[in-house]
């Protein structure tokens, strides 16, 4: 039982390690299109209207503007919180499972109010739409979706702040839990930080979004890839190493 | 009586008491597992029924639909998936339970991506909110007032109208979850390899009906068979699951 539990867990690590390589990915993704666009996105700048035509343009510009990038990121640290509550079983299970039911939280909130495809759905029926009268409700119908769902705005701050808080909360067990090295801890802890302080910014304080995207956003997402990179590693070895256990 | 002889007594009694909620756990999940299949064949049945395949494309048609007979909205906007993804809930847990002596770290994530896609789906299902707003819309007495209530109407079937793009994340994770726990059946041998199957190919094929219907609607009618086929091997999955619930909680 307990050799088929080490199995499990060396699988768990090795998934966990894949898992932060493609959200490091998506990360990058992320930061490459964000500096490749031609003009800034100002989030809660834009109705309906010019999403529905920025949809018809180019559905991917819409969906990566509406955040499904973060969705693909988000369920793809599920595993990689899983995994390092695992990691930290012995020690600090109690603040790792916390961290995983916040996390858990965060996504479920996310998942369920985000725009992308609920505005990529009205889109298209818009653009159907025969009469000025139809396209004005499928334009109503947009607005009421994007004050719920469009990123760093009031309406999705709680679900970025609390899975940004999250990530910074695993750093903070991974500095005491001596499983990862203390650099990993600390590179977590301030990229994760000067991430959330973008979101803060980038949702009450409009007109310092760009201010923060290049000044928080862009040193805090690479310090981010260099945590998902250090946390992979570590817990591609911790694999190994339970795998030799179990051999 | 020894300080060692009293936790001794502590122990079995805890040992025993935790056998004791285990059992219990089984059962009622075997029975969660037996209403889920009874409410599945429930769905499959009114789609038979006079008026039970009756759908509605617009959000006037909605209402409508509402208006001439609720239970038959709501059912469109997925009540019965409510009633199943709750019934779901303490049945995946009672499949966590026989396998995490076994599998735990796997087991752990399939029940998180199954309390995270329930959460979806409640989150962004509108059956309710769609029959509030449809008496409203039959109550108002100008055109301004009925213009209000579709656009807000359209707003919930952007999000929760089923096998759309809106709900396709909370059919997925759950999906998913299916597929995990049925790999962690495979595994453990907890469950016969059958069951494992079943749910394998069933929530795969399911898996593949809603990617098809969401995201290229062209396929939406060839792709009805995976759904039938998925939606027969899932209510085998449910039976098996059912059935091998019972024995465990047999005393052996």
């Amino acid at each position: 039982m307990n050799t088929q539990n080490m199995s499990g867990r060396s699988r768990l690590y090795r998934l966990g390690g894949a898992a932060a390589l493609f959200a490091m990915c998506t990360n990058l993704l992320d930061i490459i299109l964000g500096f490749g666009g031609t003009e800034a996105i100002t989030y809660g700048s834009r109705s309906a209207l010019q999403w529905f035509v920025i949809y018809q343009e180019s559905a991917f510009q819409g969906f990566y503007a509406l955040g499904i990038l973060n969705i693909v990121y988000m369920i793809a640290m599920l595993p990689l919180y899983v995994a390092l509550m695992v990691a930290h079983r012995q020690k600090q299970i109690f603040q790792a499972t916390l961290v995983v039911i916040l996390f858990l939280l965060a996504m479920s909130i996310y998942l369920s109010t985000n725009a992308a495809l609920p505005l990529w759905v009205l889109s298209m029926k818009y653009a159907l739409a025969d009469t000025q009268a139809q396209k004005a409700f499928f334009i109503a119908a947009g607005e009421s979706v994007l004050a719920r769902g469009e990123d760093f705005t009031p309406g999705s701050f709680m679900p970025l702040f609390l899975s940004g808080f999250a990530a910074l909360s695993i750093s903070f067990i991974m500095l005491r839990g001596g499983i990862f090295g203390k650099a990993t801890a600390w590179v977590g802890i301030a990229g994760f930080t000067l991430l959330s302080l973008f979101t803060i910014c980038a949702t009450f304080i409009p007109p310092l979004h760009t201010l923060a995207f290049y000044g928080f956003a862009s040193i805090g997402g690479v310090l981010a890839l260099i945590w998902f990179a250090l946390v992979a590693r570590r817990l591609f070895q911790l694999g190994k190493h339970e795998q030799g256990d179990v051999e | 009586m020894t300080a060692s002889t009293s936790t001794l007594i502590r122990n079995e009694t805890y040992s025993a008491d935790t056998r004791s909620a285990q059992t219990r756990l089984y059962r009622l999940g075997g029975v969660l597992a037996l209403l889920i299949v009874m409410t599945a064949l429930l769905e499959i049945i009114i789609t038979f029924l006079p008026g039970g395949y009756a759908s509605a494309d617009t959000v006037l048609e909605w209402f409508t639909l509402f208006q001439n007979n609720w239970f038959l909205g709501l059912r469109n906007l997925g009540l019965l998936n409510i009633v199943m993804t709750t019934l779901g809930i303490p049945m995946f847990f009672a499949l966590y339970t026989a396998h995490r002596e076994t599998c735990q770290p796997y087991t752990t994530l399939a029940l998180l991506f199954s309390l995270l896609g329930s959460a979806v789906f409640f989150a962004t299902n509108r059956a309710f909110p769609m029959l509030d707003l449809s008496r409203q819309y039959a109550q108002v007495a100008t055109d301004a007032e009925r213009t209000l209530l579709a656009a807000a109407g359209q707003a919930m079937l952007s999000v929760g109208e089923s096998h759309t793009p809106g709900t396709f994340l909370g059919f997925f994770l759950s999906e998913i979850a299916g597929i995990l726990i049925s790999l962690v059946m495979l595994r453990s041998r907890t469950f016969p390899v059958i069951n494992a199957h079943a749910g394998i190919f069933g929530f795969g094929m399911l898996l593949i009906f809603d990617i098809c219907t969401s995201f290229v609607p062209a396929l939406s009618n060839v792709v009805l068979i995976f759904a039938m086929i998925g939606g027969l091997l899932s209510i085998a999955w449910y039976i098996l699951i059912s059935l091998r619930l019972f024995q465990l909680a047999r005393p052996s």
